[in-house]
């Protein structure tokens, strides 16, 4: 029973919490003895917060006994990477020196998710500064993966995965700017997307590069990422970081049915991933055929030519945001990265139009399809440390962000979905990316394609 | 030597009005901006360039190098706008 409740999607918890089978309280205990069994293993937490989350439970008991609930995350417990301000818990982005930075309020996603009736467990380990892809920290350790300790659940969001893969708890929210969302969601065996930029508020997340920083969801399944975005997705008064469209009901434009879909491939893009990767696409690329979907060839910017304005942006985003730090502590920014202070605004700006013209040909090559696909990692395994080789050629880190980085670029939405183990212990995902602030084309592709398979059913034997 | 002088070094490789960082650029253009025009950089910027990061921010710095330039009449993708029209087809 205990394990089931566990590993239950946020949709049966919500449904089992109304019904009275189960208390919050009694979720947030199983989810406190849950991490207390595996944390040392898995190195999940910055921050876990066991005595706020039971008084937390308990107070959204005692509401709902009142005939309050407060949103479809009433009671629900879930983790927060650790880059959203939360009012009087520390916040450090993975950085030592900040360990003790404790936010004067909550960031807008934070006060959302306590609107809608969440329950916070803790904060997320992640890279330092949500910066990289190795599930590496070098103040607070390391992260692992479930499936396999000897191997990182990725990053930047890497505690987030982990703690859902591991039923740790059912959702958690992550932060995204070159694939830190999907790419751990793909190693983990979880769901992870990346909204449109603007679609969910960053005002009060600890910005890596203000134009290309997303929020993210990481969950079990993709109905429970639709209703988390449902919750979190939108404008409020007085926020610069949300575009004011309407938000549709995610939960509503669930189908098993992607009859008439057009998916867009390109299959030179894909080929440069490790077989056992491409083997797996391949399979789910037939999947979706086999569920109605029509395959249209095309052909999107590449990421060697996205490199050089996202490498730019980077940069000098990051410096603008680290410059006080840069100047106090110049023995956290090894390698020169210091240097970003002195690039000119003309180059940045001159990034900022290469950028625009790429995303303009990319709208271009999307206008014959709804959806584009490809794997999300070309890699099944993520050892902590040097990146593996595939064809004789050792991978950097803009070839492991090379599914998911583009549409950081164009701030476009994309899902990471589990399509398969190649071997047992390795996942591998399915990337699906869309058209802007079309969501919910991208959540109906990834839940026609999930209900057709199992992998979203496995779990860690941890 | 004021910064935005160091800062056209970086982008043209002239100098203006800058004649030993000018020098020191030039000569290091077949191999990379030299360590001592990266320090000298810094230090224009208020950054005192610790033990061996002088040579660390020249070669970053070469990195940024731009291999082409942008359409100066294209409008930079800083607005809060991602649904682009890709125009006539």
């Amino acid at each position: 029973m205990s394990r089931e409740l566990l590993f239950a999607p946020l949709a049966e918890l919500s449904s089992r919490l109304d019904a009275g089978d189960v208390s919050s309280e009694e979720l947030v205990r199983l989810a406190i003895e849950r991490t207390e069994a595996v944390e040392p293993q898995l190195n999940s937490y910055i921050t876990f917060l066991p005595e706020r989350a039971l008084a937390q439970a308990s107070e959204r008991d005692r509401e709902r006994a009142g005939g309050r609930i407060r949103g479809p995350l009433h009671g629900i417990p879930m983790s927060l990477k650790d880059v959203f301000d939360t009012a009087d818990i520390p916040t450090s982005a993975g950085a030592r020196f900040l360990a003790e930075h404790r936010p004067s309020k909550n960031a807008v996603i934070t006060q959302r998710l306590e609107d809608a009736g969440a329950v916070l467990m803790g904060k997320a380990n992640l890279n330092k500064f949500a910066g990289g892809e190795s599930g590496e920290n070098p103040d607070f350790g390391n992260m692992r993966n479930p499936w396999n300790l000897d191997y990182s659940p990725s990053g930047s969001s890497g505690g987030s995965a982990a703690q859902v893969a591991a039923g740790l708890v059912p959702l958690s929210f992550g932060s995204d700017n070159g694939g830190s969302v999907r790419n751990p969601a793909s190693v983990c065996s979880v769901v992870g997307l990346k909204p449109t930029q603007g679609r969910i508020s960053t005002e009060g997340m600890f910005p890596r590069a203000y134009t290309i920083d997303h929020a993210g969801i990481l969950t079990r399944t993709v109905r429970d990422c639709a209703i988390a975005l449902s919750v979190v997705a939108g404008h409020r008064d007085g926020d610069t970081t949300t575009a004011r469209r309407p938000v549709p009901s995610y939960n509503d434009a669930l189908e098993p049915s992607i009859e008439q879909l057009r998916v867009g491939v390109d299959r030179t893009l894909v080929a440069r991933a490790e077989p056992a990767v491409t083997g797996v696409f391949a399979r789910a690329l037939e999947a979706l055929e086999q569920l109605g979907a029509t395959v249209v060839p095309i052909e999107m910017p590449s990421p060697e030519e996205m490199s050089e304005p996202m490498y730019l942006i980077f940069l000098c985003e990051w410096a603008s945001t680290h410059e006080q730090w840069m100047r106090e502590r110049p023995e956290e920014y090894q390698g020169g990265g210091r240097g970003a202070l002195l690039i000119p605004a003309v180059d940045y700006l001159d990034a900022q139009r290469k950028r625009r013209e790429i995303q303009v040909r990319a709208a271009g090559a999307m206008e014959a399809v709804d959806v584009v696909v490809s794997p999300t990692y070309p890699i099944a395994r993520r050892a902590h440390g040097a990146l593996p080789s595939i064809g004789g050629r050792r991978l950097d880190s803009m070839d492991v962000l090379r599914f998911t980085m583009p549409y950081d670029l164009l701030g476009l939405p994309a899902i990471s979905v589990p399509a398969g183990f190649e071997p047992e212990d390795a996942p591998v995902g399915l990337q699906i990316a869309g058209h802007a602030f079309d969501e919910a084309t991208v959540l109906r592709a990834a839940f026609a394609y999930e209900q057709s398979t199992s992998w979203h059913q496995r779990h860690p034997t941890l | 030597m004021k910064r935005r002088e160091l800062f056209h070094l970086v982008i043209t490789g002239s100098a203006v009005g800058a004649p030993a960082a000018a020098t020191s650029f030039a000569a290091s253009q077949t191999t990379g901006l030299s360590p001592a025009a990266a320090a000298e950089m810094m230090r224009a910027y208020g950054i005192t360039p610790s033990r061996g990061e002088a040579a660390q921010v020249a070669m970053f710095l070469q990195s940024t190098r731009r291999r082409r330039s942008s359409d100066p009449r294209v409008e930079p993708a800083i607005r809060l706008e991602t649904d682009i029209d890709p125009g006539p087809s």
